[in-house]
């Protein structure tokens, strides 16, 4: 239980730490799943969210 | 036997993997853009949504990359070996549109050694009552505009030390070298996936940071040991730059490492409350969105702008506002600073 809560806690701060990047990652590739018009929907709603809650 | 640690701080591997993703994040973006048909964009508006949605979170990393990430590596270098220093460091901030030495030489020689002083010219230019320009004229300007005029004066001066100038040319190549590296590649796609969000980055992110990290301050004096910095105390903002929203302190105190400063801050809560300093609830990003809404008054940018309320009230027990000018009882009567305290 000690070493899954550690193993936890480490990729929340790898994700976190570096979340804009994976972010830009996420919504550029994502572009091959989903087309560009998501991409930059989900990019816009970012930079909205980003504005009120940081 | 005892080895030799390469990297001085474990956290410092959080600012490897961020530069490590922000760089396969723009190798993705130029894949996708010589490869169109794999990923549904089949005409000029399909791929005008594609880089609108590129240039946005590239812009965004590129801005929080060099003036957030890479910052931390130019006071605290991240490994023990000096060439592995500079060349990381050299790969750093390429993506970014910065020469390395350039950012340093501005960062470190000029911002922190000259906090808010003449010297200074990393800030926004001042009006004469002591307030900062607009956020959108320093936005606008100071990059690589405004910075790159500045650059080429401290290195060419007849007074620069010796060695700048050439270490200055030596580095700009070694930028040039790496920075030109997509334009072989593809001219369209280098102007429209790296040179438009390196912009991005350096006028909406980088500028903005600056500017709100400053905007209302005052320069260091006895009466005002901390009002030279905007401390943003948002746990989401800090989580994800590295801190930077503990300025004050970082400021205070620039060889303490980026992982160090919630426990500083724990240290210095007392000393802030009692000297007011600019403490705010909210990050900078929603310090910028509500600036840009320039229809807002006064007060109701101030209420979109609280001050934390542990650190908010004078001596008399009023709450302080954001306050974009400064006031002007701190400069003395050729509109200098007075009383700064190094």
């Amino acid at each position: 239980m000690t070493h899954l809560r550690r193993a936890t806690s480490r990729i929340v701060a790898v994700l976190g730490r570096s979340f804009f990047p994976f972010a830009a990652l996420t919504v550029i590739l994502g572009t091959l799943l989903w087309g560009p018009w998501v991409s930059l929907l989900i990019a816009l709603g970012l930079w909205e969210l980003a504005g009120s809650v940081a | 036997m005892c080895r030799k640690r390469i990297l001085r701080n474990k956290a410092d591997a959080h600012c490897l993997i961020f530069h490590g993703v922000a760089l396969l994040a723009y190798g993705s973006a130029f894949w996708i853009y010589l490869h169109p048909q794999r990923a549904h964009i089949d005409g000029l508006w399909s791929m005008t949504a594609f880089i609108a949605a590129s240039v946005i979170m590239l812009g965004w990393v590129s801005g929080i990359d060099v003036p957030v990430n890479f910052h931390n590596h130019s006071h605290k270098p991240l490994f023990t070996v000096p060439w592995l220093n500079r060349w990381v460091g050299r790969l750093w901030t390429f993506s970014g549109g910065w020469p390395s030495f350039f950012f340093e030489h501005a960062h470190v020689t000029v911002h922190h050694a000259n906090l808010l002083g003449r010297g200074d010219w990393t800030l926004p230019y001042r009006r004469p009552d002591g307030s900062f320009e607009s956020q959108a004229r320093y936005s606008l300007t100071h990059w690589p505009w405004r910075f790159g005029r500045y650059f080429w004066r401290d290195f060419t001066a007849s007074d620069r030390p010796p060695g700048l100038a050439s270490k200055a040319l030596r580095e700009f190549l070694i930028f040039l070298a790496l920075w030109s590296i997509p334009f072989w590649i593809n001219i369209r796609m280098a102007l429209l996936l790296w040179v438009l969000p390196q912009w991005f980055g350096n006028v909406l992110i980088s500028g903005a940071g600056m500017y709100l990290q400053h905007a209302g301050c005052v320069p260091k004096s006895t009466e005002h040991p901390y009002g030279h910095s905007n401390i943003s105390l948002s746990p989401v903002l800090n989580f994800t730059m590295f801190n930077v929203g503990y300025h004050a302190h970082h400021h205070e105190y620039s060889r303490v490492h980026w992982a160090q400063l919630p426990r500083l801050h724990e240290h210095m809560k007392r000393k802030l409350n009692v000297q007011r300093a600019r403490v705010f609830r909210v990050g900078y990003y929603s310090m910028s969105s509500t600036l840009a809404r320039a229809w807002l008054s006064a007060e109701a940018r101030d209420a979109r702008i609280p001050r934390h309320p542990e650190f908010a009230t004078d001596a008399a027990g009023v709450i302080e506002p954001f306050e974009l000018a400064g006031t002007r009882d701190y400069l003395n009567r050729h509109g200098e600073p007075r009383e700064i305290a190094r």
